[in-house]
Parts: structure tokens; sequence; C-alpha cells
């Protein structure tokens, strides 16, 4: 289980071979202190991430009960022609629903780390757990999950959730909305995990050192635990950005199309019409601020809530990509 | 309110092309002839302008300053004190132009494009429409309202809901005021034409040059209308487009020129007020407003009556001339020192009514200018000029207010009776009399009443089997008894034919056939021994309905019935496949028990083979990749059954439980008949769930889709998918090669040299579009080239065909364009367009295909390339290539042609993988395009989502299917799971080592 040394380029590809047929290819997530100074792609991503954890604890802090529910204010709401981004209101002023954007984002930023976070972390454990053990169990769990995975995967995770929500939505009160959110989900997100997985999973299994450890007598859960599962689940690092895109995609999908519609409301997962999320923000700036006419184009309202989860994406990205680099050491920087 | 309003101007975005086409569409359909070409009563002493005598203003305030002649005068006293009634907040954009008045309605627009109507009677929104332009002043006249745009488009709406009637194009903005008068929409463009449009579809009737741009609108009286240029010239030109003659004004004019009493009245931004005699334009007097306040502008109309002219300047200054003679007779100013006013003052007997630009609306005393009362509210400017009708002042605002002053308790109404009757005096009961705001039926012996304010009306008058008439109806402070009103029968003709069975053409006797046509005329005929009928039907657009036969399905056709009628009709039924089995429902369930079935003994096949070599008995029965072929394929039906297991229980089940439905008996066709039995019940939920599991996967396979919903469009779902799948197909193969290109290219360039710059770059980009949703990512394309698009083509991007308005620019949409925007023959428009020869539609399509391609593969390239990026980094170091290297064979080289090669399958597989994403990202952007297509009818049918699911659609036998949703997204699944067994199959086609990779 140590590092890889770096490798003549002649013989790289026999080494990888040598390698991966002896030891696990990943190294220990324990080591990781010790190796951010050469991974700066990691570093950048968890310094974002923990500003965001930060600014997410002071509004936590500061709203206590009252988070969620946009702190609206009237006047702002008449506003006919809206300022542009000034000293008072830096990220401009969204009339209509009458916020400050820039506070409205601070407001939301708790919601939506949890959102996301309790999505990713449901779908990761369910999709990488089901998926190493179909990869080292085989047969029919093997069969049975990859058919499953296989029809959850095929309907795009914007209509699958509509359905799924539109049939639960009536028996459940509307501040069960979002537990329930992510519970849907993380069910539509966990069959891409756990076939990423399970494809590195079946090399794995099938490798040398987990057949030694199988002779040595490692009991199933000790192979999943040491081996199998701390070595396939770096591949979903590459769907986790992809998947935090698709989380925002239907927040912010059903509150825009709801502009047009308000039937679509009701497929909102937000408790309520005026709740503080980003997806719901930038919604509301694209359905307010933007016009192809430029007279009327309020570009601050959408732009800056794009740009914060934009911010947040490209933090989940740097630190997955970050994760994934030092997780399959030199190699890893291809 | 303001975010009301704010909804309607983004939902703009295209959906108001479609939804001018759906009410073209509709209003054929029902034949409903527009109320300008009923025939119109006129209550005999009521409404008529005697000959030669002075302007008679109408009670009502219809159109810009009152009336066509813009006198901005009123016989009705208008409110005395300063109550106000009536507070609304429409869209909360400036109201600049309006109101107008008709009967219980306000109709505005605000200046950010919306028009909307406002019922007085419980002081709520009627509708709104957003028109996509500055809007002038609407008209209301001849059953319509008429307004124009700042794009130059006249649009005639329903007053009635707002749905656009027709539009027409002038060369330049429209004028502010246009007029409606015989039928005739007078409008005069920026560009200095005035336009006459005919009343009922747009068309132009004729135009005429006046060389100078045109500023202020136009004013009608008697057989003249007149305009004033700001070349400073006062044009009067004959109601059949000839110039009567042309006086000099002496200075530019951009303000609307009032005429009473054989006077034209004009200001000037000079400050001068001429008159100029209407018949011939000479001139009466000029007064000179600068002799009151130096550099002032008069930009207003003038009120005119009572003997006088009440002018209004820009500097706030207020003052009233003799009408014959142009002296003053005083003359005062707005607020303390003369706030500016931008509005047109109203007049009525007992009261001048001004709204100045601090918004202060002041009532004077016609004979002396004295204050009798004002009000200030919102401290913003108002543009809208004042309309009194109905004993209520109304005015706008500029933060979107709309205001009714009028005594407590509201204006006063009265009784307005009267009688209706058929051709031969007998009364009709059910008759239904409506106007703006107010309606009643008649009662047994024919007669109504209806309670109205004062005011002008027109009353509807209607009932089925009969033509409609429009009585109008003047109420001046007093009940009004209106003569007996006889309708004539609608006139029918005879539409003959045979119902058979559409593959066997055998007849079909005892059949019933319905005929819905035009008033409401509905007939029915059953079919005799040779499947023949005959029903009475108006002429115009019929619909014909069949009520099936046992073992075959409805069917609902259009046809067009001539005046002579319409013989030969064939109506060819289709037979459901399970026909025979009428009536034995737990048949249904069949379907999935073969699929089971068929699993089971694949499985079976599968496993004998395997102990079969286990046993050494000799080789597996098919070879690797057959094993292979053959696995994927039985594993699609399955996945397809699992699927639809999903949809329906989550589609239907669970919404007719929380919906309280009962469980339902469900008939082979799909529908289904709601039992008494409950949920509670584990029998019969067992026996609801298995038959309506049965149902659903039956109808799914039997094409059994029922019927779909968009915009006004109501066809079997079918019908739509044959109308929009091949434009949706054709958008594809746009789109995907402009996808793989891209992927391909950049993909490759990245991966030859990781961290390189376009590495870097695609990444970047690549998140960017990944987080962006991507519904913003098109609404960002679309305004970066909107303007320029519409300069370019005289079209909105919106779309994948043209436009309504832009046929109307090009000569009318042609005949191969169907009802619902299909083109024929292909389906494909471009190729269609092609085989017409119709080029400059090919052009316009063209590049409307290409922008929604473009900002497809925008979107989908950012996330494939997020997949194959390792993939193309391994590929490029892999032995091979680096041997390549090393032989000195030169990047370019190896680049393309060994790495490109050697990712093709993994990019193959990639696209497999990713096709949903594909999918899912066309439709949201056909739908956010407004386009005819798939994904846009996927997305629209989302929101018909009825509380009874599919298979519950226990309502209407033969509309077997609730949500199509239900539907597309089994179609969806199966495209995916197809699509990606094929991208599997080509993929171990080029790379043979994967069918190794399969066996775990």
């Amino acid at each position: 289980m140590s590092d890889v040394p770096a490798a003549a380029p002649a013989s790289l590809a026999e080494l990888d071979e040598e390698d991966l047929r002896w030891h696990a290819p990943s190294r220990p997530l324990y080591r990781l202190g010790l190796s951010l100074r050469a991974n700066p792609t990691l570093v950048a991503g968890l310094t974002l991430l923990g500003m965001f954890t930060a600014v997410s604890l002071s509004a936590w802090h500061g709203y206590g009960d009252a988070l969620g529910s946009l702190v609206t204010n009237s006047a702002l709401a008449q506003t006919l022609a809206p300022p542009p981004p000034s000293a008072a209101h830096p990220f401009g002023v969204m009339n209509g629903i009458g916020i400050d954007i820039l506070t409205a984002l601070y407001e939301s930023t708790p919601t939506d780390l949890v959102l996301v976070a309790s999505i990713l972390i449901a779908a990761l454990s369910v999709g990488v757990v089901l998926g190493s053990v179909a990869a080292l169990r085989g047969g029919g769990v093997d069969g049975l999950v990859t058919v499953v995975s296989d029809l959850l995967v095929a309907v795009p995770p914007f209509f699958f959730v509509m359905v799924l929500f539109l049939g639960i939505q009536r028996f459940v009160p509307p501040n069960g909305y979002l537990p329930a959110f992510v519970g849907l989900f993380a069910f539509v997100l966990w069959p891409s995990y756990a076939r990423s997985t399970r494809a590195r999973a079946a090399q794995v299994a099938r490798s040398a050192y987990v057949e030694a450890a199988r002779s040595a007598g490692a009991s199933f859960r000790r192979l999943l635990r040491r081996h199998v599962i701390p070595n396939s689940f770096f591949p979903v690092l590459a769907q986790v950005p992809v998947d935090v895109y698709n989380i925002f995609f239907v927040l912010t999908a059903f509150p825009f199309l709801a502009c047009f519609n308000p039937f679509f409301t009701l497929l909102s997962p937000l408790p309520n019409g005026r709740y503080a999320e980003w997806g719901y923000l930038l919604a509301q700036g694209a359905c307010y601020g933007w016009s192809p006419l430029a007279s009327i184009n309020h570009w601050w309202m959408y732009t800056f809530p794009a740009l914060t989860i934009l911010t947040f994406g490209v933090a989940v990205a740097l630190t997955c990509d970050g994760l994934e680099r030092y997780l399959l050491g030199p190699r890893g920087q291809t | 309110m303001a975010r009301e309003g704010r909804r309607h101007r983004r939902a703009r975005a295209g959906a108001g092309a479609l939804a001018i086409l759906a009410a073209v569409v509709l209003v054929g359909l029902l034949g409903v002839a527009l109320p300008g070409g009923t025939p119109v009563a006129r209550a005999a002493d009521l409404g008529s302008t005697p000959p030669g005598a002075a302007a008679a203003p109408a009670l009502g305030w219809p159109t810009f300053h009152g009336s066509e002649n813009r006198s901005g005068f009123t016989p009705v006293s208008g409110p005395a004190t300063d109550h106000l009634f009536l507070d609304i907040d429409p869209t909360g954009q400036p109201i600049r132009v309006g109101p107008v008045v008709a009967g219980n309605f306000v109709y505005a627009a605000d200046s950010l494009a919306t028009v909307f109507a406002v019922n007085r009677t419980n002081m709520s929104v009627a509708w709104e429409r957003s028109l996509g332009t500055t809007p002038t002043n609407p008209d209301i006249a001849g059953g319509l309202l008429v307004l124009g745009g700042s794009d130059g488009f006249v649009t005639a709406l329903s007053p009635a809901n707002g749905s656009p009637v027709w539009s027409a194009r002038l060369d330049g903005p429209v004028a502010p005021a246009l007029a409606v008068v015989n039928g005739t929409v007078l409008a005069a463009s920026a560009a200095g034409s005035l336009y006459a449009l005919r009343l009922n579809d747009g068309s132009v009737a004729w135009r005429i040059s006046l060389g100078a741009p045109i500023e202020g609108g136009v004013a009608v009286e008697g057989n003249l209308a007149l305009v004033a240029t700001s070349g400073g010239e006062l044009v009067a030109v004959t109601l059949a487009g000839a110039t009567a003659w042309t006086v000099p004004v002496g200075a530019p004019v951009n303000a609307t020129p009032a005429i009473y009493d054989g006077r034209v009245i004009v200001g000037d931004l000079v400050g001068n007020v001429s008159a100029y005699d209407l018949g011939n334009g000479t001139e009466a007097w000029r007064f000179a407003g600068r002799t009151l306040a130096a550099a002032d502008t008069i930009t207003t109309t003038p009120a005119v009556g009572l003997g006088s002219v009440f002018v209004v300047s820009s500097l706030g200054e207020i003052y009233a001339l003799d009408l014959a003679t142009g002296a003053l007779e005083w003359s005062r100013t707005t607020g303390t020192s003369g706030y500016p006013v931008l509005a047109s003052p109203a007049l009525t007997p007992t009261g001048l009514y001004v709204s100045d630009a601090v918004q202060e609306i002041v009532d004077l005393a016609p004979t002396n200018g004295t204050l009798l009362w004002r009000s200030s509210l919102s401290f913003t400017p108002s543009y809208s000029s004042p309309a009194v009708a109905q004993g209520g002042l109304f005015l706008g605002d500029d933060l979107g207010a709309l205001f009714e002053y009028a005594p407590p308790g509201g204006p006063a109404t009265y009784a307005v009776t009267g009688r209706v009757v058929n051709t031969t005096g007998a009364p009709i009961a059910q008759a239904l009399v409506r106007t703006s705001g107010a309606g009643a039926t008649s009662a047994a012996d024919g007669s109504f009443s209806l309670a109205l304010g004062n005011g002008s009306y027109l009353l509807n008058v209607s009932a089925p089997g009969y033509l409609d008439r429009n009585v109008p109806v003047e109420v001046a402070g007093a009940n009004v008894a209106l003569p007996t009103i006889a309708l004539a029968p609608v006139p029918t003709v005879w539409v003959t034919g045979r119902v058979v069975d559409a593959h066997a053409l055998t007849a079909l006797a005892g059949v019933r056939v319905t005929a819905i046509g035009g008033f409401g005329v509905i007939t029915m005929a059953t079919t005799g021994p040779h499947g023949d009928f005959a029903v009475r039907a108006p002429v115009g657009r019929v619909y014909l309905t069949v009520d099936p036969p046992s073992g075959y399905r409805g069917l609902a056709t259009t046809i067009s019935v001539g005046p002579n009628g319409t013989s030969g009709v064939v109506l060819g039924l289709e037979a459901t496949a399970l026909g025979a089995l009428a009536d034995q429902h737990p048949y249904d369930a069949l379907a999935p028990l073969i699929a089971v079935a068929a699993g089971v003994i694949a499985l079976g096949v599968w496993s004998a083979s395997r102990a079969r070599v286990a046993a050494g008995l000799g080789p597996r029965l098919l070879s690797r990749f057959g094993r292979y072929v053959l696995m994927r394929s039985l594993l699609i039906v399955a996945q397809m059954v699992g699927g639809m297991f999903i949809l329906f229980l989550f589609g239907s089940i669970l919404p007719a439980v929380a919906y309280g439905a009962s469980p339902c008996v469900f008939y082979p066709a799909g529908g289904c008949v709601a039992s008494t039995a409950s949920w509670a019940d584990p029998i019969a939920v067992a026996r609801a769930f298995l038959e309506g599991f049965g149902s659903f996967v039956y109808n799914l396979f039997t094409l059994n889709w029922g019927l779909a919903t968009y915009g006004n469009l109501r066809e079997p779902a079918t019908t739509f998918l044959a109308w929009w799948f091949p434009s949706s197909l054709e958008l594809a193969l746009f789109a995907l090669p402009i996808a793989a290109g891209l992927a391909y290219v950049i993909g490759l360039r990245a991966g030859a040299r990781p961290e390189g710059g376009v590495d870097l770059g695609a990444r970047l980009s690549s998140v960017a579009a990944l987080l962006v949703p991507s519904f913003l990512v098109v609404l960002l394309f679309v305004g970066s080239f909107y303007e320029g698009f519409l300069g370019t083509f005289g079209d909105n991007p919106y779309g994948l065909l043209p436009s309504p308005e832009w046929f109307v620019t090009h000569g009318g949409p042609p005949p191969w364009i169907g009802l619902g925007s299909n083109t024929s023959p292909t389906g494909l428009p471009l190729l269609d367009g092609a085989l017409h020869g119709d080029w400059g539609f090919v052009g316009l399509v063209l590049f409307k295909t290409l922008w929604q391609a473009l900002a497809i593969a925008v979107v989908y390239v950012a996330i494939f390339l997020r997949f194959v990026r390792h993939a193309v980094v391994e590929a490029h170091t892999e032995p091979h290539v680096r041997a390549e290297r090393a032989r000195g064979l030169d990047e370019g080289t190896i680049l393309w042609s060994h790495t490109g090669r050697r990712v093709i399958p993994l990019f193959l597989l990639v696209f497999g993988m990713t096709l949903p994403v594909y999918i899912g990202t066309q439709s949201l952007v056909e739908s956010m395009a407004n386009d005819s297509g798939v994904g846009t009818l996927l997305i629209a049918e989302m929101t018909h989502v009825s509380g009874i699911g599919f298979g519950y659609s226990g309502i209407n036998p033969t509309q077997h299917i609730g949500n199509f949703y239900q539907v597309t997204i089994f179609l969806l699944l199966a495209l995916v799971l197809i699509g990606n067994l094929g991208a599997d199959l080509l993929a171990h086609y080029f790379d043979p080592r994967l069918d190794r990779a399969e066996e775990v």
C-alpha cells in the first residue's frame, strides 16, 4: 500500500500492470494532509468549500429559525427601474419579489449546502456500496443491480424526479418536500454511481491483492471495506460535479417554468414560493431580469445567482479532481 | 401583481406566436364569425348620429380621447369628488396608454408590452396579454381590441380574453392613436404612411405615404381622417384613401388633432393652437400659446366641447379658447407653478380633468377654470390620458396603478331589458345576452334584463342554432327597453358520407355520428345498413365525431363544409387489436406476463447454455457477441416493463389514491369505470392495479395514446407525434453532428496536451456550461442575437418555423403547412420548404434550426467532455501511439489517425450513456424556443397532468389516456434503451475487446 514510485516512461504500462496486480492503486485518505502541498487543485477546491461552509454557518447562526424564508422588502419590490449593483446593494436588487440579491444568496447558502451534500452523500453511499457488492458478489446480485441501474439511468433525471415527486407529493406535507426531494434525487442518482463503481470494482475484485486477502481468510465485509470500496470509488468523482449540475438544474427549472405556468410551482420541492435557495433565486432572476431587449435586461438578477452556483460547482469539481489525483497518486497526474 | 405582469412579459418568448396561430386555428375551427361580420341590429333611436350634426360623442370611452374624433368630450358627467373607487395594480409597470372603457371592462397597456383588461365589477384583472412591443393607445370597436406597437405591428385581440385575432405589420412604428371606423382600422406609421386595414382580418385595404414621419394619431370624423405630420402639415384623407386637402400648420406636430363641430384643432411644437375648417382646410383662427408661457410646446390633444377648446401645454399652462374665434376665455397653471402635462385632458359638461406630471389629477370648472377637486396619489408622472365613462374617471400612472374615481358604491346602474325571439316570433329561452362585464340568459318567454352603468355597449345575443346578433345599447341615466331582438336560424347544409372499417373498408351500421359546427349547432345521425349517414351542419369548419362500436376506436376529425354541403365523407375507424376480447379485462395483463415469460425463458436458455459448457457438453449456443446482443435485447424488454411500472405507480396509482378516486374496472380499450370499492379493499386494489397496469401497458404498445393538448390544439397524441417528430428529428440531425464534431475535435485536442491551453479552456467552459442550467444558456444565447436576428430576418428567433407575423409580410402561410405547424409531405421543414421551392422559408428555418442546434451542442458537449477527457489522455499515451511517435510520425498524424480512431468506440459508449441527457437537453431547448417539437409537447403536457392519471381517465371512455407525459417518457425510455444498445453494439463492432470486458 505504498506510494507508487515515479516510473520511467518506457516501462510505465508494465509498472501499472504490476502495480495493479499487487497493490491497491489508491492511496489512503488519512495521508491526505501530507500531500496537500503538491496538490494545488485540491487546496483550491477545499478552500472554496471551506469558505462556503463558513458562510453557511454564519448564515445559519444569523437567521436561526427564519432560515429559508426570504427577507423581502416592499420598497425594493416596487422599484420600477431596479438599480444595477451599487455600494448599497453590491449584487443589485431584484424587484418584483423585492430582495437584495447578495443578502438572499447569503441566506440561501446553508440550505443549498445541506441539500447538495445530503443528496450526494446518500446517492454516493448507496451507489458505491451497491456497485462494490455487485462486483464482489457477482451472479444474481450483480445482474439485479446492473439491470435496475441501467433502467433508472435511462430517463433524464429532470423528468424522472418530476414523475416521482408528482406521485408522492400529495402524501407529503410541504415542510417534508425538501427531505422527500433529497430521497428521490438520491434514488435517481445512485445508479450512475453504482455503474461506474461496479465497472471499477469488477477489476479490483479480480486483482491479485484481493485474491490474496480472500485466501488469507478475509471476510466479505472486510474485503469490501478494506479493499474494494477504497479502491473503486474514485471513478465516481468525475460524476459528482455533473450531479451538482443535475441538482441545481431541477431546483432552477421548476421555479423558472412556474414563471410561465403556475402548474410547475406544484413540482418545486421548495415548501413555499418565497424560499431562500440559489436555484429559486436564479430562476426568479432569469424570469424578472432577462430580456432579449438590452434596455430592460437586468443582467445582475440572474448573473450573480448563476455565478454563485458556478463557484460552488467549481469548488466541488476542483475538490473532486484534486481528490482523484491524490487517490491515483502520480499516475493520476495525467 | 407586478410579478404576474413580468411573468407574462417573459412568457411572451414565442408563446405569442403560437397563440396567434392557435387563435386563428380555433376561430377557423369553430367557424365563429367575428362580431364585425355578423348582422348588427341597430336599436331604432339609439346611437344614431343625425347627418350634419356636431359629433355626438359616445357614452363610453372606447378609444384615445373618448371617440374617433378625439374631442375628449363626453356628455355624461364624471365624478364630482376625489373619492377613489378602484385602485388596482395590474402589472406593476408604467401605464402610459389607455385606459379605454367598454362596459364593465377597462383596457390599458403598460409600457413593457402587456395589454390587460380590468373587470370593474370585481376589481380584478380579467386577462393580460404580452405583445412584445411598446403599445399604442388601444381602440375597442367592432368586437375587437385593436392596438399598435413600436415594432410596427397592429394587433387585434379579443376583448373577452385577449387572445390575438390578427396582426399586420406597417412600415414603421405605429403612431400612438389608431382609429376604427366602418370596419376599417386607420393607422399611421412613424415612417409617414397612413394605412387602412380591414378590421376582420387585418389585410391592407389601402396605404398612402404622407411624406413626413407621423408621431401623432389619427382622428376621424365623417368621411375624413385627419393626421398631422412632424413635417408640420395637417392632412385630410378620405376613407377611400384619397387626399382631400393638406394645409401647413407652421410647425412640427406630434399630437393627434381633435375634430369638433366642423373644426379641426391642432396644437404644435412651438406652442400654437390652430383651428381649420373640416371641409376644406381653411384656417379659422390661430392662437399663439407662447404669449402665455415662453418656450412652451403642445404635445397633447386639446379637449373640445361646450363651445370651447381646452389646451394644456408641456409647461403646465391650461387655457380655454373660444371654439368659434380662438379668443382666450381663461387660463391657469397646474399645481402652484405649473407642472408639465403629458396627458391630454378630458371634458364633461361639469368638469375638465387634467392629470399632470406629478400625478395630480385636478377637476376644473369648464366655465372659469375654478378648481373643483384635486387628488394626489403616487407622485409619479401620468402619461395616460384620463378617461371618463359611466360616471367614473379612469387613469393609469407610472407606478403601474390604474385608478377609478367614482362616487362611493360605484356608478349607478340601469336596467336594460329586451326579448329574444326567432324569425317566426316564437320566444327563445336560454339565449345568451352578453356584453363586457355583464350577461344574462333569456327566460322561457325570451325576456332578459341586464344591469348596466352609463355608457355604450354592444350586446351580443346568441342561442345555439341561431346566428348571433350584436345590438348596440347606450345607457344615459335611465332604464333602456330594447325592441324585440329576432335571431335568424343558422343556415345548414347536408353533410353525407359513410363510416367504414379503416382497413377492411366494410360498412359499419348503427354508428352514431355527431357534427359540431359554428354557432353551437350540434346534429347527430346514426349510420344506415351501408354505413351511410347524413347530418345537417353549418357552412365552415365542422367537427365530426364518431362514437365507436365495440371493437373500434373513436374518431374525431374536422372537415370543411362548402355552401352546397359536402358529400362523400369517409370516416374510417381503426379496430382495436383486442376487439374480439372485449370485456375480458384479465387478458389485459397479457403483455407484461408475456414479457416476464420471455425473460424467464431466456434466462433458462442462458443457464442451460452455461450448464452445457460447464458439463463439457460442447460450446455455447451463440457466439459471445450473439449472446451479448440477445441478453441486451431481453433486458430492454424487462427494463421497459420496469420503467412502465414506475410510471404507472407514480403517475397513475399514487395520484388516483391521493385525489380520492375509486379503484377502476378496466376495459380493454383503456377506459376505466370507477367501482364502488375503496382503496381499503385489498382485492379491489390488486385488481385495479393489475388491470390498470395491463391496460396501461397494452395501450402503450398499441399506440392507444389518447389525446394531447398544446395551446388550442387538442389532437390524438399520435397525430402530434406524426406532426412533430420529424421536426425534432431534423433538429437532432443538425445538433448531433455539431455536438459530435465539437466534442471530437475539442476532446482530442485537449487530451493530446493535458493541462495545455485547450484542455484548461475546455474544462473550465465545460464546468461553466454544466453548472449554468441549460435554459439559462439558451436565454443568454437568444439574448445575444435577438435584435440582430429580428433585424436580419424580420422575424424573432423563436420556433422552428417562421412566426405568423413573418408570414403576414410574406404572402401568408403556404398551404403545405398544416394545422399543427407541420409541413408536408415529409414533415421535415427544411426538406419540405426546398421541395416547394420556398427559399425564403428555407433560409429562415435553416438559421432558426442552426442556432438551436448550436445551443443544444454547447450544453451537451460540456457534459460529454467531462466523460471523455481521461480516455483521450489514456489513448494518447498507449504503447502503440508511443511507438509511432518513436518512429518519428508527426504529432498531427498521430493525434488524428491513431488516437482519433482509438477513441471512437469510447465516444460511442459515452454517447449511449449520455443519450438521456442529450434528449433532455434537446427537449428543453425546443421548449424554450417554443418549437413545434416533441420536446415542447412533453414539457407542455406535464402541465396537463390530471389528478387522475394514465389509465384512470374514466370520464370519457373514448379518451383512454389522461397523462400524455407518461407516453413521452415511455418513448424516451424506449429511445434511450434502444439507442444505448445501438451505441454499445457499434462500440463492440469497433473494439471487440469490449466483449471480454462484459465477461465478469
